[in-house]
């Protein structure tokens, strides 16, 4: 790995002062290279305080704008902070933090721009159930077909990006950047995308905040999403640096 | 065909309207940008009633068989355009919105040195309540000194 790469975890959290704290924890001992930030995104328990005792930096957002959406607040800061790297990390304990400085080398190499942690590149026990599995091997099928590249798991959140990358994201207004979405306007824009096996873990505490309805809404926005950007013109890295 | 009273009181409907409009525009409810596309939709209902003649055309070109049914057929078809023009507004809010709030956010942790505390920086809109009471007053007080 380069020296002083600087690398920021992004961790976007809403209502999880149960898991955040012992998440930050962990990222700071396992692996100490980064600094931590928390995006609380409105929360109505004491995330922001947990997170901030633990020792993360931590940006509140004024009300609940979605997951995605407090990422993108993490990567602005980072864009702006003058990171190197940022690894997006759910604050709900299912990543390893451990796995941090895989995930990061490729990107801090310079080999990838994006690296993403996939469940299902190597069976680590994880297991999903019937339906959910079903809409993301469909989800995945789709952007391999776009992208031109196999990406076997869509909707993990546990990924590395490269300074070009996130600062794609925080550049860019557009709601599509959202999981595999995002991968395909990266990959659009040149972007190089890796894979690698990750582990995922139960929940520690609290609840999965995906709803039915959400989860039954979701496919029609996946495919319109990806129908609409890929009817736009191409997206280019900011700063006009060739790839 | 439409009779002289249904052309009189189509009439008064659009004056009332385009009075409303106007006075609107006068008490800065409703920005001028906007009430041209209500002023136009006014007008162009009322040269339909007026004009017989032109909404016989229509009726006939559309091939129905009452020109009542052309008169409600526009109806909706401007009721449905400015709909979306009003869609398209709220897209460009919320998107301006999210940008701001996160802006917001962002600088709310920049002056507090990002390390923020129970309570203090961003409290929330709509939730600002819900925190520890207790705590909260006496940690931003904490803050400020």
């Amino acid at each position: 790995m380069k020296e002083n790469v600087r690398i920021l975890v992004v961790i976007p959290a809403y209502n999880e002062a149960a898991n955040v704290g012992r998440v930050v924890a962990e990222v700071k001992n396992e692996a100490h290279f980064v600094d931590a930030l928390v995006i609380d995104d409105g929360s109505i328990d004491d995330t922001a305080g947990v997170a901030a005792r633990a020792g993360a930096m931590v940006v509140r957002l004024p009300f609940n704008l979605g997951m995605f959406e407090a990422v993108r607040a993490g990567f602005a800061f980072a864009h702006r902070s003058g990171y190197d790297i940022t690894v997006q990390v759910d604050a709900d304990g299912q990543h390893v933090p451990r796995e941090i400085a895989e995930l990061v080398r490729p990107v801090a190499e310079e080999e990838y721009d994006v690296v993403v942690g996939s469940r299902y590149l190597e069976d680590r026990g994880y297991k999903t159930p019937l339906l959910r599995k079903c809409g993301i091997r469909f989800f995945a099928w789709l952007t391999s077909l776009v992208l031109g590249q196999t990406i076997t798991d869509t909707t993990c959140g546990f990924r590395a990006y490269g300074r070009r990358a996130f600062g794609m994201f925080a550049s860019y207004d557009a709601a599509e950047f959202k999981d595999s979405v995002g991968l395909v306007i990266l990959g659009r824009a040149g972007l190089r995308i890796k894979e690698i096996p990750v582990t995922v873990r139960e929940r520690i505490g609290g609840r999965s905040t995906i709803s039915a309805l959400k989860a039954l809404v979701y496919p029609f926005e996946f495919v319109l999403s990806l129908v609409a950007v890929l009817a736009r013109k191409r997206l280019t890295v900011p700063g006009g640096e060739a790839c | 065909m439409l009779g002289p009273r249904v052309e009189r009181v189509a009439i008064v409907i659009s004056v009332l309207l385009v009075l409303i409009v106007l006075d609107m525009v006068r008490r800065k409810k409703l920005r001028e940008k906007y009430s041209l596309i209500w002023l136009f939709t006014v007008a162009a209902m009322t040269i339909l009633v007026v004009w017989e003649g032109l909404l016989l055309s229509i009726t006939s070109l559309i091939g129905a068989t009452n020109p009542s049914s052309t008169l409600f057929l526009f109806g909706i078809l401007f009721a449905l355009v400015i709909l979306l023009h009003l869609s398209n507004k709220v897209s460009d809010f919320s998107t301006q919105l999210r940008i701001l709030a996160k802006e917001v956010a962002m600088l709310n942790a920049q002056l507090s040195g990002f390390n923020v505390p129970l309570g203090s920086g961003g409290d929330s809109v709509s939730q600002g309540g819900a925190d520890v009471p207790g705590k909260q007053g006496k940690e931003t007080e904490e803050d400020r000194a």
